[in-house]
């Protein structure tokens, strides 16, 4: 029994030795990565964030919105924060991250974070559970036991070892374009637009989603609550909830969901829920002609 | 019936079974020693041996017949208790 | 609660502690009260069910020990059997039977006023009621006396390690082990955390992240090209064994560490040289209780009609297996192929024996890779109608295969993660199998490559382990 439990304790010790150290090592690399999934992240948490207009959203906003393009035409700084499949709860943080150091003059947030619920995805913030108290904060919160889980460095990088030096990557300023040639989708099915996601909405998502919307106004920042154009049927009561928060704040709505100019070019989409490089062309277009008619530039 | 005598018929019928012509019968041989011996050939075997035989055996009997031996004593007590019919 | 679960981390060192506080005399008390404390976890409602199942099994037992005849005997087996059967057929058969019935209605433009009624499947009950069954039909068939003591009857059916996914374990077997002294044996934990330590890998490493590959292909049929779904349906046999393995090798680590013998479930499926070889490899406890309950009894039955009985007897009991995993007509189709598939080689065994003899293929090795080969495929191809639920989609899965090649999806992370561990594992069978005594890790006599291989294997599952969400897929069965 007694040289069992001796055993146990070396092996203990050992695993988090070489636990520790890995981390380190890691973490060392996770920082600088210029890989396309981390970059965004690294840079939002970075506390050097000082451009004037953000975007904040998962995947159908970050390959939607083109931050040179933008820049080139109005001469504000511009930077696409948004990553796939990140949730509220990813956004949240890094905005008042960004706010403590820096306010910008426009937000775009993409409505679907009302949509997303993703909790799974909240692991895209462990790296910097240590060192940033907004993050910890939320996941204390939303996920108290992974307070323990955390100690170990293996946790926090779970299964981003080969992204972290994986760099092949077409990143600019946070925009990934999707390439039209790629098309990966059938034409016949824009023909019917298909039933959406009807995930229900949780109470922490909705909350969330009002505080950043809130704290952003409130340090007035203009936000733009930018619903997509998305070849499938909305789901009205995330719709009507979205636009009762949104309404309370003083943002505004920008809506592409119904608009026929792209619903009628499926030239412009990668798939049901994405717009391709030629389909953010036209929307970075559209929506710049919007902050130019509120007077952003 | 002799022992020797329904080992020899017992051998004919294994080598009709399995399709060998070089299978000895010991007591202690077991449905690992022998190729094909599975749970399909099995009771393939089984209806085989109540031919040869003329005998029924019950499922629980089945369960209790691991060795060669215990096939080769069962039908001895099979034959045996029909002879005494007879 | 399961095992992958942090609550189980704490749950488990519990049940060892109190279990050694508790006098020998009364540890199957604590086993049992730890058992029900695991299961209620999941749902409370669940516990009646095993209670049920515990109350009506020993009385039954007990009826047919004290009966004399043999008639009355057999009354009070299928007396239990039906009871035990009641609740099986009732969670997991109403509702596919129940919208069977209210689709053929709407089909005549019939309405039912009734509303449709939904309810979750308790989690295990079909390896429970297995569990019972077969020791109802062991004390019938005088294997073993009925146990006197409930509490271990109880214990048997709802045994932790054991109860949400098997292995479908005996009571000839179980029981004397819950009655001799369970002492708490150092010897046993360093083999029984071995296992747990394998089975976490092949659970978390390969099963989970290999299943976000497949899911993604299977999920959308339709969208994907034929290679990809070429590649998904080669990875799905792999997942499937990874995840019920692994799942069966932590259970059995668990009850190892407990001082309990439990028999294993799977036996390197991926080198077996043929599908009746693959059946004593793949879900072992299953097959044999299927064997020992349901096909010698049949094929003893057919047994006058030869070599045919027996593809009969086959064709029945891998019927029922495929119901038994699913409520489905996939799963019916999965069973039909088994039954096939194993009917033909019966019925070509003697052809084949004699080729392998006329050209001395018994150690050639490419007759024994294709052998290999062509056992997996015909497994994989049975295991597409499972995976794509619907027949229509088997179908698709087919045809697309065929006819519709096209660029692989691959996402290069999943992918990579899904590789590295797919690969360990393989490679760890094929060691297992043709040099079982050369480069051991786990049980090298050179204390570093131990240590060493423990370390790998758990930082491998703490790194690259998929350790958020990850449903475990064999649990709805």
């Amino acid at each position: 029994m007694k040289s069992f439990i001796i055993k146990v304790l070396v092996f203990v010790g050992l695993f988090y030795a070489a636990d520790f150290i890995a981390g380190m090592v890691l973490g060392h690399f996770y920082i600088k990565s210029k890989n396309i999934n981390l970059l965004n992240t690294n840079y939002g948490f970075s506390g050097n964030v000082k451009d004037d207009i953000l975007i904040f959203g998962a995947s159908e906003l970050s390959h939607a919105l083109i931050p040179h393009r933008i820049t080139d035409k109005t001469g504000m700084s511009t930077y696409n924060l948004a990553c796939d499949a990140c949730s509220i709860y990813y956004q949240y943080p890094m905005l008042e991250t960004i706010l403590e150091a820096h306010v910008p003059k426009v937000i775009v947030l993409s409505s679907n974070q009302m949509n997303e619920e993703s909790l799974g995805y909240v692991t895209k913030l462990y790296p910097f559970y240590d060192t940033n108290k907004h993050v910890k904060d939320l996941v204390d919160v939303l996920l108290p036991k992974e307070y323990f889980k955390l100690a170990l460095n293996g946790y926090v990088y779970n299964s981003k070892l080969i992204r972290v030096f994986d760099r092949s990557n077409d990143n600019r300023n946070g925009y990934v374009p999707l390439h039209p040639e790629e098309i990966r989708i059938d034409p016949s099915d824009f023909e019917v637009l298909g039933v959406g996601k009807n995930n229900p909405i949780t109470a922490d998502t909705e909350n969330y989603f009002r505080k950043f919307v809130q704290k952003a106004t409130a340090k007035g920042v203009k936000v733009y609550v930018w619903v997509p154009p998305i070849l499938q049927k909305m789901n009205g009561d995330y719709r009507a909830k979205m636009t009762a928060v949104v309404e309370t704040t003083g943002a505004k709505i920008i809506d592409f969901s119904k608009d026929q100019y792209f619903l009628s070019r499926s030239a412009l989409f990668f798939d049901q829920s994405h717009l391709n490089d030629d389909g953010a062309k036209v929307m970075t277009d559209r929506v710049m002609q919007i902050l130019k008619e509120d007077g952003v530039y | 019936m002799e022992r020797k005598e329904i080992v020899h018929k017992l051998t004919q019928v294994f080598h009709k079974t399995f399709d060998t012509t070089d299978l000895e019968l010991t007591d202690v041989m077991t449905a690992n020693d022998v190729d094909n011996w599975d749970s399909l050939t099995h009771m393939v075997l089984i209806g085989d041996v109540e031919k040869e035989f003329g005998i029924k055996f019950k499922l629980k009997e089945l369960n209790k017949m691991n060795t060669v031996g215990h096939l080769i004593d069962m039908v001895a007590d099979k034959t045996g208790r029909l002879q005494v019919q007879n | 609660m399961v095992f992958t679960s942090l609550n189980f981390l704490l749950f488990f060192p519990a049940v060892i502690l109190l279990f050694y506080a508790t006098p020998i005399k009364f540890r199957w008390l604590t086993l049992l009260v730890a058992s029900y404390f695991f299961y209620l976890n999941i749902e409370p409602v669940f516990g009646l069910l095993t209670a049920l199942i515990t109350v009506s099994t020993y009385s039954c037992t007990r009826l047919i020990d004290k009966a004399e005849e043999d008639s009355k005997k057999r009354v009070f087996m299928y007396i239990n059997i039906a009871i035990v059967l009641l609740p099986l057929f009732f969670f997991k058969y109403f509702i596919p039977i129940n919208e069977g019935i209210f689709d053929m209605l709407e089909m005549y433009d019939m309405r039912w006023g009734l509303p449709k009624i939904s309810f979750l499947l308790p989690v295990g009950i079909s390896y429970y009621t297995f569990m019972a069954i077969g020791y109802t039909v062991d004390v019938y068939n005088e294997e073993m006396e009925a146990e006197k003591n409930i509490g271990i009857v109880a214990l048997f059916i709802a045994f932790f390690p054991l109860v949400l996914s098997g292995p479908i374990e005996r009571a000839t077997n179980m029981i004397p082990q819950f009655k001799s002294g369970m002492k708490l044996d150092p010897a046993n934990f360093s083999p029984g955390l071995k296992l747990m330590l394998w089975g976490y890998f092949m659970k978390l490493v390969v099963a989970d992240r290999t299943a976000i590959y497949v899911d993604a292909v299977y999920n959308n049929v339709a969208l994907h090209s034929g290679d990809s779904i070429l590649l998904a349906s080669t990875l799905y046999p792999i997942q499937v064994y990874a995840d019920l393995g692994g799942y069966s090798l932590i259970a059995i680590g668990v009850s190892r560490i407990l001082g309990l013998e439990v028999m294993h479930n799977f036996n390197r499926p991926f080198f077996a040289t043929s599908m009746a070889v693959f059946w004593r490899r793949w879900h072992i406890s299953l097959i044999k209780w299927l064997t020992d309950y349901l096909y010698t009894p049949l094929a003893f039955s057919f047994r006058k009609y030869g070599i045919w009985g027996i593809v009969l007897a086959l064709m029945i009991t891998f019927i029922l297996s495929g119901i038994w995993h699913g409520a489905t007509l996939g799963f019916l189709v999965w069973g039909i192929l088994q039954g096939i598939f194993l009917s033909v080689e019966a019925l070509a065994n003697k052809r084949r024996s004699k080729l392998v003899k006329r050209f001395n293929l018994k150690n050639n090795f490419i007759y024994t890779v294709f052998s290999i080969g062509f056992t997996f495929v015909l497994f994989a191809i049975s295991e597409v109608f499972i995976r794509a639920v619907t027949i229509d989609d088997s179908l698709l899965v087919f045809k697309k295969i065929l006819f519709e090649p096209g660029p692989i999806f691959l996402d290069k992370t999943t992918w990579a993660y899904s590789f590295i561990g797919i690969t360990i594992l393989l490679l760890r069978d094929f060691r297992e199998e043709y040099f079982p005594e050369k480069k051991q890790f786990f049980n090298s006599e050179n204390i570093i490559v131990r240590f060493g291989s423990y370390l790998f294997i758990a930082l491998t599952i703490l790194w690259i382990g998929v350790l958020n969400g990850g449903q475990f897929i064999y649990f709805q069965f």
